[in-house]
């Protein structure tokens, strides 16, 4: 089950939020398919919520197919990152925290790393490999 | 709403309980005396010939209970006041009203459970609070023999004017909307209607009689003290008032068996010796003297009064009014808070 | 008075309407000419500074004050009309009055014999949850458990509108998170409407769909939170450029090379000039609390429905 949190300062509303928290665990295989999804109640009293906060997401995530909503059982996860993903997640972390580790020996701080993370982001966006 | 009206009003009962009580107990023990003193003092002082001086002494034990407790309006203040003033004011003061009124009562309703609670606890009260007062006073009112001049005191009335006091304090309550204000002007109010009763609506329960008597040196001969003088002047034949001998016959000597009736004129007669005397007041022959003197000018004193055998019809009657305003009083209060 | 509609609100029920409700005293007033319609099923926040007359049209709508002109309709009936209709309502007035000296129980008592719709298995349990001690006096719980009282008798009635007036001005921060939490699971199982004031934007951003902003006794604009933020931009732009068109300015900035705008876009932008950023929720009512404050008592906000 998902633990869900709202950042107020952000600039996201709160349903994207939400959404975004989904995507991510399922895409890192936090979440298969068959997983249930908090229900609406669960996640207002946690978070002192609006609920149409919550049902927008997860209709939205429903309109992607991403989740699928069972009348009077639950909203569960239809789909989940493809095996062959899953499996490359762990080495390409690891790859990741070791190129992270050598740009912060190499004197580069936080924000540079990041800025330059998005600029190969955006520049290989650009070449993309099918 | 009936039991919620009860535990609000809980505490004050227990107060009204204890204090009744401490009452109780101190009548109980001077009651006994009180008794005992008049069978031992006043009851033979005839035969002793002194009963002014039994009487003053005897009228004057237990000062503090007289005054405070039998003899004033004390308690249907304090019941205006503490019993009805706060019932609509304090809430109205800690905002709870704002909680009352949104359940789903008719207002009506809540303040109909509060007036019905409050209302018999002050009859109970003030009721038993009564019967103690006046067992406890009635050898006193035996000597005194004025049972008009205690008529507020004693009996069934005071129920009447702790109803009245009730039912006021809970309609100032309703008005003011604020407790001590309402308080304030419940001792106004009570002290006024009272007042209005006493002077000028309880002597027209009966038509009053009228008599005539003769004045006296000796001073107004007058009807029974029992009764109730509402108002006495003195006339002569032709009808002329002499506010001033309403107090008492003033004779002044202006010569040697020459007297003077004050205001009235002289004497046409000649007055055989002096006015002072004795302890016993001036001797026979200058007493029937001077009623002679007094006869000559036709004076008489005509007094309206309300016999005491109609004491009884009184309290009934005040009574019955007192209840009916305190009624009034309060569908006034009920109708006057479902104003938003 | 400004609303954002959708089209189809026209045909929605409204749990609480008001049309030009004023509320005048001798010195001030304050309510005017309010006209708003709370949608049925919604969580509404009214907010506004202090003094706005947020209190007054909650007591009003609650039936406990009367107005001096003006009509308000609570499920089509006036306030407090019938036994009936106080069963549909439940308030929560500011400072949470209760009897200090009863005890929780007595409370739960007395509610349950003034209102034939309390449901006390719910009471109870919440009581529980909440570990109240029942035989604690009201006068000496904490502010956030006078709170959770008087929100648990509100909400067990059964009411079809809960009106809140300021219910956690005054409580900390946890107690404020733990009263919403209650609210909002509330609201998911009993599909109630909710008009809550505060002057906490913040709360108000989590849990209102539905906003009306009250400034100096009138309102300054109301709408569904979402249509709001959808048609407010800011604008940023050049000093010398002039206000685009289909653009009404709410706010206003302006240093000598730059101005910024807080605008409502009746149309789509088509100058070039003009930078166009979202904005948020706290930021929109902040605008209009600011120019609520400007006009005062003088003009009138321009009716755009």
């Amino acid at each position: 089950m998902i633990d869900f949190y709202i950042d107020s300062h952000s600039g996201v509303p709160p349903y994207l939020q939400i959404a975004q928290q989904v995507r991510r665990a399922v895409k890192l295989g936090l979440l298969g398919e068959g997983d249930q999804l908090p229900t609406v109640k669960e996640v207002v009293s946690r978070l002192a919520i609006n609920p149409n906060t919550v049902s927008k997401a997860y209709r939205e995530l429903e309109h992607e197919g991403l989740v699928e909503g069972r009348t009077g059982v639950g909203t569960f996860v239809a789909r989940s990152t493809d095996a062959q993903i899953f499996t490359a997640i762990a080495p390409l972390r690891h790859d990741l925290g070791t190129w992270i580790e050598n740009a912060r020996r190499a004197g580069l701080d936080d924000e540079s790393i990041e800025a330059l993370m998005r600029e190969c982001f955006r520049s290989a966006a650009g070449a993309k490999i099918t | 709403m009936i039991w919620f009206a009860w535990r609000q009003f809980r505490v004050q009962a227990l107060i009204a309980l204890v204090l009744l009580l401490a009452l109780g107990a101190a009548f109980l023990v001077t009651g006994p005396h009180l008794l005992h003193t008049y069978h031992s003092s006043i009851v033979g002082c005839r035969a002793r010939r002194d009963c002014s001086a039994a009487k003053g002494s005897y009228l004057s034990a237990y000062p503090f209970l007289q005054n405070l407790l039998t003899e004033s309006p004390l308690l249907p203040i304090l019941i205006g006041m503490f019993w009805g003033a706060p019932i609509v004011a304090r809430e109205f003061d800690t905002g709870t009203f704002r909680l009352a009124w949104t359940q789903s009562v008719s207002r009506s309703g809540w303040l109909g459970a509060k007036v019905l609670v409050g209302g018999l606890a002050t009859l109970v009260t003030a009721g038993a609070f009564t019967l103690m007062a006046t067992w406890w006073s009635s050898p006193l009112d035996r000597v005194r023999d004025t049972p008009f001049s205690l008529f507020n005191t004693r009996d069934i009335v005071p129920v009447g004017y702790a109803l009245f006091a009730f039912a006021l304090g809970v309609a100032l309550g309703a008005v003011v909307r604020r407790v001590i204000p309402a308080m304030v002007l419940s001792i106004a109010g009570f002290a006024g209607v009272s007042g209005i009763f006493i002077a000028y609506i309880r002597p027209h329960y009966f038509a009053p009689r009228m008599a005539n008597f003769r004045l006296g040196v000796s001073g107004i001969a007058g009807p029974n003290q029992a009764d109730w003088t509402i108002s006495s002047v003195v006339k002569n034949a032709a009808g002329k008032v002499f506010p001033q001998l309403s107090h008492g016959v003033d004779f002044r000597p202006i010569g040697k068996g020459v007297v003077a009736l004050a205001g009235v004129g002289r004497c046409p007669n000649t007055i055989p010796g002096s006015l002072g005397g004795s302890q016993s007041g001036p001797p026979k022959a200058v007493r029937a003297a001077l009623n002679k003197c007094i006869d000559s000018f036709h004076l008489h004193e005509s007094i309206v009064y309300q016999p005491v055998s109609r004491y009884w019809s009184f309290q009934w009657c005040e009574l019955a009014s007192l209840v009916v305003l305190s009624l009034i009083l309060m569908g006034f209060s009920l109708w006057w808070i479902q104003r938003p | 008075m400004l609303s954002i509609r959708r089209g189809s609100e026209n045909n929605v029920t409204h749990a609480l309407e008001t049309e030009s409700l004023t509320k005048a005293y001798r010195r001030r007033t304050a309510l005017s000419e309010c006209t708003i319609g709370v949608p049925a099923g919604r969580v509404v926040g009214l907010v506004g500074p202090n003094g706005s007359g947020k209190s007054t049209l909650l007591n009003i709508a609650a039936g406990v004050l009367s107005a001096s002109s003006g009509s308000v309709r609570v499920f089509g009936e006036a306030p407090a009309s019938s036994r009936t209709q106080l069963e549909r309502v439940g308030f929560l007035a500011q400072d949470t009055p209760v009897y200090s000296r009863f005890s929780v129980a007595d409370h739960l008592r007395f509610a349950q014999h003034t209102n034939p719709r309390w449901d006390s298995s719910v009471a109870r349990s919440r009581i529980d949850q909440l570990g109240l001690d029942t035989h604690q006096r009201a006068g000496q719980l904490s502010g956030g458990q006078r709170a959770q009282l008087a929100l648990t008798l509100a909400i067990a009635k059964q009411p079809e509108l809960l009106l809140l007036d300021e219910p956690v001005a005054s409580l900390d921060p946890l107690a404020r998170r733990e009263f919403l939490q209650i609210l909002m699971e509330t609201v998911v199982e009993r599909e109630m409407s909710v008009l809550l004031s505060s002057h906490l934007v913040g709360d108000v951003e989590r849990v209102c769909d539905y906003l009306i902003v009250l400034v100096a006794s009138r309102v300054q604009i109301a709408g569904d939170v979402e249509e709001l933020l959808a048609s407010h931009h800011r604008l940023i732009g050049p000093r010398s450029a002039t206000i685009p068109d289909g653009q009404v300015v709410v706010d206003s900035s302006f240093t000598d090379r730059v101005s910024t705008l807080l605008v409502r876009s009746d149309g789509p932008l088509t100058d070039a000039r003009w930078t166009v950023e979202s904005v948020g929720l706290e930021d929109l009512v902040l605008a209009y609390m600011g120019r609520g404050r400007r006009s005062g008592a003088g003009s009138d906000p321009e009716d755009v429905s």
